[in-house]
């Protein structure tokens, strides 16, 4: 209470960033559950929370490149590359668990050619990510010749709507991946390089970090977190479909930025991202249940990013 | 002062929240008592963007209100957005609606997400598009109904006017909808079947149901083939760009350009000139149809396996009469859901 009043304004407003994304999820809900009786219900928050779980593991391996101060756009085509890498190999035959490794393979493998593009070679992060998002979906289009490969999988399907008991797999998927995020980021010695390298490379290079080693585990690991969220995008929609996926790729960041991480680095929140994906998810489902113009659902969606940023504003 | 002001804002505005909340709470109770005893319907299509779904939403509206039922019509964000589509569905399946009506994105798509719908016993209808009948059962999913037009016979209907007028012969193109996307294939079908001996088709070119994308494309054909005097657009989007090439290159009037949908601006293109003829669909009344076979199986009844919704061709003769009646049809149809749902 003391430093409070050391530091008045800017140390509360900074705080308040910080809840910025449970703080809005809070808000959002009451306002749902003010509106209609079928929002807070534990069927819809299940299936809300299910329905959050791609965008969540998306966001947690976007959240791998802000913290050293990147972005990975490539997200939008790698998604739809993993979904048909797991599509065309399942139906030729693959056996199902091996068609899983070789799709989050090939999205390693996009994120390993981003990561060695800006970390060895010095390559502007967007340019390098946008690049690779076009490359990468026209491949994907090749693969499948823009056609949508259904992946009718018993196992697949028990995945995007069973769990144990009332905890859904999707959940458990998004929850390991969130713990594993958090381990990787605060408690391994690879966390604290990433964190530093995002905090300012001149100086993590100074004191003897592998810069550019640590970029490129930083996209692998983006990629490999998109391979996830492309297998668990195919369980749920019973296909894989070739087209670019520029919805979750925005939806992304912004739940990144949400969460309160910093886009020039440095700084990560593992809790902010995984709320920033929910309050995204939540804006739509209770848009989608009181019956509301599509128009209006991207207006709101919109309005909460920039309203985030606004208050990143006052974020030191 | 400063964090004193923000504190006090944000404990009045949450105090503000709260107190709205209860009351709205409890004014919430009254109106779940007052809801009428008609069954709540879902539908989910691919999008609003496109006249065409816009129509059917449209459709379903008026018919829920004018019937006094509830019915929420809810899509993704394109053509090809199946993850969003499936996510509007997923959302709406918990929410104990009585009856949905889905337009697929493709063959597969939406039988996940329904498995839950199903396993309810909560009726489904299979509006516009076919799903995968095989997958479906795969997965436990059955349709009480599907509710469409027949695109084999828009597109047989549309050859068939196109061979009038050519008088029989020439060089034509089609441009095709979407890959894979089953309505384009079967309306292409038709047509091919219709002209077969006929009318030579040079080429057959995928333009993917955009209106930009059939300008690009009918202009390359056109350096390729300037002697072709028809086309065939798998839909309306398409034809209005195939007709802006070729007026563009300067040869109005010498190809006859048909498609299919019978969308305001088609109308509007035929009524111009500009496009020769439009196979139109009926999406309002499709939408129309998918409230009354809700509404009919909600009370119990059979509703009939397949609904044909119905198709007519507009040219000059009767474009006013149907931009008149628009976006009913302007002459009456055989129903067979109307007496069914009267009751």
């Amino acid at each position: 209470m003391t430093a409070t009043a050391a530091r008045p304004r800017s140390f509360d407003l900074a705080r308040a960033a910080d809840y910025a994304a449970p703080g809005a999820l809070v808000v959002v809900w009451i306002a749902f559950f003010i509106a209609t009786p079928h929002f807070l219900t534990l069927s819809n928050i299940g299936d809300l929370l299910v329905a959050s779980s791609i965008l969540a593991v998306l966001a947690l391996g976007q959240q791998f490149a802000v913290v050293v101060a990147g972005i990975d756009l490539s997200v939008g085509a790698n998604l739809p590359w993993a979904a048909a890498l797991l599509g065309a190999t399942a139906t030729a035959g693959v056996p199902l668990g091996l068609a899983i490794l070789i799709a989050i393979a090939g999205s390693v493998v996009v994120g390993v050619v981003n990561g060695f593009l800006v970390g060895y070679l010095k390559m502007t992060d967007f340019i390098v990510t946008l690049g690779s998002l076009s490359v990468v979906s026209g491949i994907t289009l090749l693969l499948t010749e823009g056609n949508t490969v259904a992946v009718s999988s018993p196992f697949l399907q028990a995945i995007a709507l069973d769990g144990i008991g009332p905890v859904r797999w999707f959940w458990l998927i998004a929850l390991a991946a969130a713990v594993l995020v958090w381990f990787t980021l605060f408690r391994t010695r690879a966390g604290t390089h990433l964190l530093a390298v995002g905090g300012g490379s001149d100086a993590a290079l100074g004191s003897g970090i592998p810069v550019r080693r640590v970029r490129l585990a930083a996209y692998a690991a983006s990629g490999l977190l998109c391979g996830v969220a492309g297998v668990m995008l195919v369980a749920r929609n019973g296909g894989a479909d070739p087209s670019l996926q520029t919805n979750y790729l925005l939806s992304s960041i912004a739940a990144v930025v949400l969460g309160g991480s910093s886009l020039f680095g440095g700084k990560a929140s593992v809790v902010g991202s995984v709320t920033g994906a929910v309050l995204l998810t939540s804006l739509v489902n209770g848009f989608t249940i009181i019956g509301i113009s599509q128009y209006f659902q991207t207006i709101a969606v919109g309005a909460v990013v920039l309203l985030a940023a606004l208050l990143a504003r006052f974020r030191k | 002062m400063g964090s004193w002001n923000l504190r006090r804002i944000v404990a009045v505005t949450v105090a503000a929240v709260a107190v709205t909340g209860m009351t709205a709470a409890c004014g919430r109770g009254g109106d779940d008592t007052k809801q009428a005893s008609g069954p709540r319907i879902a539908i989910v299509t691919r999008n609003f963007t496109n006249p065409y779904w816009a129509a059917l939403r449209d459709g379903a509206l008026a018919e829920g209100k004018q019937r006094g039922v509830e019915v929420n019509v809810q899509a993704g964000t394109s053509e090809t957005d199946a993850d969003g589509e499936n996510a509007k569905i997923s959302t709406l399946a918990g929410q104990g609606y009585d009856c949905f009506g889905v337009v697929p994105v493709n063959a597969s798509n939406v039988i996940t997400p329904l498995v839950p719908v199903a396993r309810k016993k909560t009726p489904i209808l299979n509006l516009d598009s076919q799903i995968d009948p095989a997958a479906s059962s795969a997965a436990g999913v059955s349709y009480a109904s599907f509710i469409g037009s027949d695109n084999i016979a828009a597109g047989t209907l549309a050859g068939q006017k196109m061979l009038t007028a050519l008088a029989g012969t020439g060089k034509v193109v089609i441009l095709q909808g979407i890959a894979g996307e089953q309505n384009g294939i079967n309306r292409e079908k038709g047509f091919t079947e219709a002209t077969g001996g006929k009318l030579d088709i040079v080429q057959r070119a995928p333009a993917d149901y955009e209106q930009d994308k059939a300008l690009q494309v009918t202009e390359a054909i056109l350096k390729a083939h300037p002697d072709i005097t028809g086309i065939f657009a798998a839909n309306d989007t398409m034809g209005l760009g195939a007709v802006q090439a070729i007026k563009n290159a300067g040869l109005a009037g010498k190809i006859k350009v048909i498609s299919v949908d019978g969308i305001k601006d088609a109308l509007d293109s035929v009524k111009s000139g500009d496009l020769y003829g439009t196979i139109t669909q009926y999406p309002y009344a499709e939408g129309q149809l998918a409230v009354q076979a809700c509404i009919a199986a909600h009370s119990g009844k059979q509703i009939p396996q397949r609904v044909v919704a119905p198709i007519a061709f507009i040219d000059n003769s009767v474009v006013d009469q149907q931009l008149a009646s628009f976006p009913k049809p302007f002459a009456p149809f055989d129903n067979p859901l109307a007496p069914l749902a009267a009751g």
